[in-house]
């Protein structure tokens, strides 16, 4: 993967990330509506958001770069939707981790690509909670080398 | 088997250590690190290097970053780590300790010295007087 690339995706994760921080107040997790996607700018089409329910998490959100990569939207469905293996199945296996120690988790890796290639990827999941406290909602960002994530 | 590494960042306010978050890119992990240090806001930030040896089922935690609001932020890297190790090995060595046979010879040496001194020593004092 060329240096610039590379770049790229960290910067993502990263910015994502010092925004993350800017919303949380003092010791307590940010709320979801501290999420605003004009604040957010040309990263929100790599984010997705969960809300995490007593049953099930949902896709609040899922950002236009992945619903290109996808050919479909998959805001309203269960978070089991994202096949294993895909870039936001990938983005998401570290939730559980996520939902436990309630700290922003970062992951790269690889996925296959539809002719089976491997993609490097990026991804981040932060923890979103209403009252500061109990988790319910997540922010997520994924993005690779695909074109439609240039 | 491979070496499964993550890095986390542990923040220290008023006395109480917490891990902040958990990042498998070094180089991500130090730049956050850096930038956490810099705001000022912790007492201390420091990044973590964690091993699972697969094979081993063994962890092995190292530092890789630490600042503080009274030190400068310092990246502990592997340049530094290899120094580290070249100085150990270019510590000075004792002395080459002697034979058991030099060492015989040169007490025996002494003690003749200090026998014909006395002697010397006697013979003076009786020509004296």
């Amino acid at each position: 993967m060329s240096v610039d690339i590379e770049a790229k995706e960290r910067r993502l994760v990263h910015r994502l990330l010092i925004h993350w921080r800017e919303l949380a107040p003092e010791d307590e997790l940010p709320p979801r509506a501290c999420v605003k996607p004009d604040e957010i700018g040309d990263m929100w089409r790599y984010c997705f958001t969960l809300d995490i329910g007593a049953v099930a998490a949902v896709f609040a959100h899922v950002g236009e770069a992945h619903v290109a990569h996808l050919g479909f939207d998959l805001t309203g469905k269960p978070i089991a939707a994202a096949q294993k293996g895909t870039l936001l199945g990938c983005a998401l296996d570290r939730l559980d981790d996520v939902l436990l120690r309630r700290i922003p988790i970062t992951r790269q890796g690889t996925f296959s690509a539809d002719d089976g290639a491997p993609v490097p990827y990026r991804s981040i999941l932060l923890p979103l909670a209403d009252d500061g406290s109990d988790i319910n909602g997540i922010l997520g960002a994924a993005n690779c080398r695909l074109p439609e994530f240039m | 088997m491979a070496n499964l590494i993550v890095y986390e960042i542990h923040t220290c306010t008023a006395g109480a250590w917490k891990i902040d978050s958990v990042f498998d890119d070094r180089e991500l992990a130090l730049q956050e690190a850096e930038r956490m240090a810099r705001t000022q806001r912790y007492s201390e930030v420091r990044a973590v290097e964690e091993t699972f040896d697969e094979e081993t089922q063994r962890n092995a935690t190292r530092t890789i970053f630490r600042a503080s609001k009274e030190e400068p932020a310092t990246r502990v890297d592997r340049s530094e780590e290899a120094l580290a190790g070249l100085r150990k090995a270019r510590r000075p060595k004792a002395p080459p300790k002697k034979s058991v046979s030099g060492q015989i010879i040169s007490k025996t040496l002494v003690f003749a010295f200090i026998v014909a001194a006395g002697l010397g020593m006697i013979y003076i004092v009786n020509s004296l007087f």
